[in-house]
């Protein structure tokens, strides 16, 4: 099937319009220089911001800046590059007030002053603004934005990355975009494991291995969080219902379990309660396997108002209109469920979105030409070391804003010392056919089919989060023999390709996850070896990097640089 | 499917739901100026679509959520 050429030409590309995205594409174009968004989606609602609560942490004063450092840095396992955390919490604060002044919608006091009522941390009003606002002000002031525009492969000219290659979702037109900047902002990888955590499949970061960038941390890209089942939702806020959660026999998990609880713990203050959801996951698989499961959020007999808050919008979304569509009780009222006359189970809902592209202190990747912002590189960062990337509440936005804000000011400089890009007229034909390859393809291996095996593999709590090497070494070949099959994929339209591409990158991302854990023979963080269950200090202050030398994916360990850094273990 | 009804008398064909569409669920009839469900194994029921019509045209059925593979 041959597709009609779209060739456009920029100097900043941003891949991916959530709120890293468009606030690199913002400070980009205040550089003076062209940009162009594109979305696989949509950069009116992209990304992770639609499902976020609104609250931003480690943003504050310099006293505040060392106080994060040193909490991080200790829930990281000190395998946080400490040089980029400190930068990118202490340039948070300025970035967030200047995109206030865009018109974000922090809430100020009379004075004028955007309230920040506790250290480091401070929540939002009316999130759903964020995007419209911050893509606002970037077309205002000239840039261009594609939407459902899917950039599949990057393209290199002397070791440079000079754009990408992609399809449109609807009509299967093909693009080639040429940029003397690009900067990945698509998220990690999600697995599709839930309504706002469908979009990001990691293809940002697949897309930077193959094109020679290095990965970072990538065994540390797993998290969970408490859902309920029927929402498949990742209720945000959810911490406010803390003491209805019971197992099935009608035991109170908080009680059970007083670590779930962030007030009870001087380390994890209220506005880290994000950091608590591990200990929810540790409590709900420990019930569930000693066969005391499901567990049940029971409100049977509550007021609204003290089953936790989820009918105040600010408190829990952050928004009005996310409280109507994605609030817990307002979803099951819709479903024509009673909460106060029926419990309901909750389970942990895999989310699995730090990214592990490696960048430096303005996002560049390894690669010239290449940047990365957003959850795309935020494992890759060590912004955070092993702690798991939604282990603070706040700390994806905060990350993003900052992140992004630095990668358009680094890729928006950077292009004027940079050539007019060219590309391979034959690399860009070979990427065309293998991008269409499935097109062609009659009783081949459905793109859906590879995604529900992909998702049955990596899921799973004792696979992806409890891990050991029996069961790694067997994830790792069931995943095998997914790629085995992914030649095969079939689409009979560009909207299935798009499926196709989603899976390819699944698969890849799971195998980095799997490959990396099992050579991480240590526990640290979020990487629970049940083999391996001490912290090994003495060999394992490293980075697992990975990297694809001569077409086969390497990988090698570097050490933390910890004598230069101020805290250690 | 979870896009239960796009109410055609209400809808004004300013193919916002179809922008909004993060998995290209919604597709526009050019030819009836209205959009329609075109793939719905698709739709994760992220409600964007009802949230931001202006005039409430469209309805979610969130009653069978679609089945995701097991985590235990």
């Amino acid at each position: 099937m041959v597709k009609a050429a779209k060739v456009l030409t920029t100097d900043v590309l941003v891949m991916g319009g959530g709120i890293s995205g468009l606030m690199a594409a913002n400070k980009a174009i205040d550089q003076g220089v062209k940009v162009l968004i594109a979305d696989k989606c949509n950069a009116l609602w992209g990304g992770q911001m639609p499902a976020a609560g609104g609250g931003f942490s480690c943003m504050g004063t310099p006293e505040e800046v060392d106080a994060d450092v040193r909490f991080i840095s200790k829930e990281g396992g000190y395998l946080n590059d400490q040089e980029l955390l400190y930068t990118f919490v202490r340039d948070c604060w300025p970035a967030l007030q200047e995109a206030a002044e865009w018109g974000l919608p922090f809430p100020r006091d009379l004075s004028g002053k955007i309230y920040h009522t506790r250290p480091g941390w401070m929540r939002m009003i009316d999130t759903d603004k964020v995007l419209p606002t911050l893509l606002g002000r970037a077309l205002m002031k000239g840039a261009r934005a594609l939407n459902k525009v899917y950039l599949v492969s990057l393209l290199k000219q002397d070791g440079r990355v000079v754009g990408a290659v992609g399809f449109h979702y609807q009509t299967g037109d093909f693009y080639i975009i040429q940029s003397k900047a690009t900067v990945i902002a698509s998220g990690g990888c999600s697995f599709k494991s839930g309504a706002l955590f469908h979009m990001n499949c990691g293809e940002g970061v697949a897309s930077a291995y193959h094109a020679g960038a290095e990965l970072r941390n990538a065994e540390f890209g797993n998290t969970y969080r408490p859902s309920s089942k029927f929402t498949q939702k990742d209720c945000r806020g959810s911490a406010v219902l803390l003491n209805y959660f019971e197992n099935a026999l009608g035991e109170n998990m908080i009680r059970k379990y007083p670590e779930m609880n962030p007030l009870l713990s001087p380390e994890t203050p209220p506005w880290r309660s994000g950091f608590i959801f591990k200990r929810w996951t540790r409590a709900f698989y420990k019930e569930i396997e000693a066969g005391r499961g499901p567990i049940y959020l029971n409100l049977i007999g509550q007021s609204v108002p003290e089953a936790g808050n989820f009918e105040k919008p600010t408190e829990v979304w952050g928004s009005s209109f996310k409280s109507r569509t994605h609030g817990y009780i307002n979803m099951a009222h819709k479903a024509g469920i009673d909460v106060n006359k029926e419990k309901l189970e909750w389970y942990p809902v895999p989310e699995f979105n730090g990214g592990p592209i490696r960048i430096g202190l303005n996002c560049e990747t390894t690669l010239p030409g290449l940047y990365a912002v957003g959850d795309a590189g935020q494992t890759g960062s060590a912004y955070l070391g092993a702690m798991e990337h939604n282990g603070m509440g706040g700390i994806g936005l905060g990350y993003a804003s900052v992140s992004g804000y630095k990668g358009g000011v680094a890729a928006g400089k950077a292009v004027a010392a940079v050539p007019e890009p060219h590309y391979s007229t034959a690399e860009v034909e070979r990427l065309r056919k293998e991008i269409y390859a499935p097109l062609d393809v009659k009783d081949g291996y459905s793109p859906y089919e590879a995604i529900k095996e992909i998702q049955q593999v990596v899921f799973k709590l004792k696979n992806s989060y409890f891990k050991h090497q029996d069961r790694l070494e067997k994830a790792l070949s069931l995943i095998e023999e997914v790629k085995e099959k992914l030649p095969g994929l079939m689409a009979k339209d560009s909207h299935e390709l798009v499926r196709c591409h989603e899976a390819k990158s699944m698969a890849f991302n799971a195998e980095i996850l799997f490959k990396a854990s099992l050579m991480r023979t240590e526990t640290r963080g979020t990487n629970i070896r049940e083999d391996y269950p001490q912290t090994d200090n003495q060999n394992w202050l490293k980075w697992i990097i990975i990297k694809k030398e001569d077409g086969d994916m390497q990988f090698s360990t570097e050490s933390v640089p910890i004598a230069k850094y101020k805290y250690k273990p | 499917m979870v896009v239960k009804n796009i109410n055609e008398e209400l809808c004004i064909g300013c193919k916002i739901c179809v922008d909004i569409c993060t998995e290209d669920v919604i597709r526009f009839d050019e030819t009836r100026q209205k959009p329609y469900v075109k793939y719905p194994r698709d739709c994760v029921a992220c409600t964007f679509c009802e949230a931001i019509c202006p005039v409430g045209a469209i309805d979610t059925d969130l009653t069978r959520p679609r089945k995701l593979p097991e985590v235990i």
